[in-house]
């Protein structure tokens, strides 16, 4: 495996290659629809970036009410699922009972669901943290769950030929050797929780802040340079938050299993 | 799928006891019983004339699996530790006068790892990392230690430093040992007795006093002493691997282990 550095042009050249095609299509595009008169297609480039910087505080602040809530949700439904998948690790007749629960959980869309939590929990912040949280639980449970499965065999019969008690093989042992597990389900589950969040704030209508009800009212308004820039910003925000994982990720792994990767 | 099949064997108290025999005659599965990881469905099994569970429970079962199973995250010292940390009653429960478990730091660098106290297992290589698997178990200053092939992943050089520290280790805390090997020679060498099995289903089919004298070592080794028992162990797994290969109704019979580390 060779070291792949972010300042070695093999690292990011191609990258940018492909975002600056991205961009002159889209500018290509958008300046032939706009010189046919079809401007409600797609904006220009420019106008997207130009509505950033016009109202950076705004696209800021808005970014923060959604960040926080997937933030919220991944931090409520990670350790739900993190508590939920130690105690089914340790109860199997339990874990045949709830995980058929959690697999249908898992393929409701929980957009379906949405509205029901405004209606239980209000138009605030409550329903979206608890959408969020939904989304992020089930892959956690399982990718933590299998993690907690996994400690090696031969550590394990140690601690078994020594009668440890089940609290101190799961402290000792089995916690520990999951962690690299919950570090996989978290770079999953961080980008979703924005969509968890974005989702959210599309259904709970009446809430006044936050990216996805900034992209409803504008799309409901046809202003597309809004919407765009939404949308921009979002993605820069699951890029960074993957970058985070990530950092932490290396920090962790090389104390908890060094020689991983 | 029965794994043992008329197992009856007395292991004496301090004694160096390898088991050999070909892969899946079930010498792994005997030393899990003995270490209580596994419940015979028939027979008893003793350990020091009590069940394996209640050994286990008062920290007498000392065991060295094939993978040195350390835990990535704990140091050298740590590791080596890990027994003393683990099941605190049964520390509390050792009877007044009855020795403690011996000093860690002292056991590991006996084995010559007093340089690398504060490394992390990742940092060691094969044979340093089994060393330190060896120290976790002889420190405990168990009843019984029991090795599953612990040395069949290093190279032939470092098998035989270990071999010679496995030794000394056993003759400062004297302790039954039940050594699990493919190798005849390893057997002789280390061994008062070796417990020659068959199988599937395991059985065993003979039990070899090596009357040897020790250091078995340099100079001090009768090469053809040595070989004799060798060969004499070679010509029983070769029989018996034909018996079980020839007729394969043979051994067949009620699971019964019975083992006793008196």
């Amino acid at each position: 495996m060779s070291p792949h550095r972010w300042w070695h042009p093999a690292t990011w050249l191609p990258a940018a290659v492909a975002l600056a095609l991205l961009a002159t299509a889209w500018q290509l595009l958008a300046t032939s629809l706009a010189a046919r008169g079809e401007t409600y297609l797609l904006p220009l480039p420019a106008d997207v970036l130009t509505e950033l910087g016009g109202s950076p505080g705004r696209y800021l602040s808005d970014a923060w009410t959604t960040l926080s809530t997937a933030l919220l949700g991944v931090a409520v439904g990670g350790a739900l699922a993190v508590a939920l998948a130690v105690v089914l690790s340790e109860v199997p007749l339990l874990a045949r009972a709830v995980m058929p629960l959690a697999v249908v959980l898992n393929t409701t869309p929980v957009v379906a669901l949405a509205p029901a939590l405004v209606v239980a929990f209000g138009f605030g912040r409550t329903p979206k943290v608890v959408v969020t949280a939904i989304v992020v639980l089930f892959p956690v449970l399982v990718t933590v769950m299998s993690g907690l499965r996994a400690a090696p065999p031969d550590a394990l019969a140690v601690l078994r030929s020594l009668r440890a008690s089940r609290l101190e093989v799961l402290r000792r042992l089995r916690l520990p050797a999951a962690l690299p597990s919950l570090f996989t389900a978290l770079r999953v589950v961080l980008p979703l929780s924005v969509v968890g969040a974005v989702v959210a704030e599309f259904v709970a209508a009446g809430s006044s802040a936050g990216l996805g009800t900034l992209i409803t009212t504008s799309a409901a308004n046809y202003q597309l340079a809004p919407v765009y820039a939404a949308i921009l910003v979002l993605a820069l925000m699951g890029v960074l938050l993957l970058g985070a994982v990530v950092a932490v990720e290396r920090r962790v792994l090389a104390r908890y299993a060094p020689g991983r990767r | 799928m029965q794994a043992l099949a008329g197992v009856d064997l007395d292991v004496r108290q301090g004694s160096f006891t390898s088991l050999i025999g070909p892969s899946g005659c079930g010498k792994s599965t005997l030393l899990r019983a003995v270490a209580g990881l596994e419940e015979p469905d028939g027979g008893s099994v003793a350990v020091c004339g009590r069940p394996p569970s209640a050994a286990a429970a008062d920290k007498q079962v000392g065991l060295v699996p094939q993978t040195p199973a350390l835990l990535p995250w704990l140091t050298v010292r740590a590791n080596a530790e890990l027994p003393q940390r683990v099941n605190r009653r049964a520390d509390r429960r050792r009877a007044a006068g009855a020795p403690g478990p011996s000093d860690v730091v002292g056991v590991l660098q006996e084995v010559g790892l007093g340089a690398v106290l504060d490394a992390y297992p990742h940092e060691l290589s094969g044979g340093m990392q089994q060393r330190v698997a060896l120290a976790r178990a002889v420190a405990m200053r168990p009843g019984v230690l029991l090795l599953d092939e612990p040395f069949s992943a290093v190279d032939e050089i470092t098998r035989e430093a270990l071999r010679r520290q496995l030794l000394a280790l056993w003759e400062h805390v004297p302790t039954t040992v039940l050594f699990v090997t493919h190798s005849v020679r390893e057997a002789v060498l280390l061994s008062d007795v070796v417990v020659v099995m068959a199988g599937p289903p395991g059985r065993v089919v003979d039990v070899v006093e090596v009357g040897l004298p020790r250091p078995r070592a340099g100079e001090h080794l009768d090469e053809r002493a040595l070989h004799a028992v060798e060969d004499r162990l070679r010509a029983e797994l070769s029989a018996a691997w034909a018996a079980t290969h020839a007729d394969p109704a043979a051994g067949t019979g009620r699971a019964a282990g019975r083992e006793r580390g008196a």
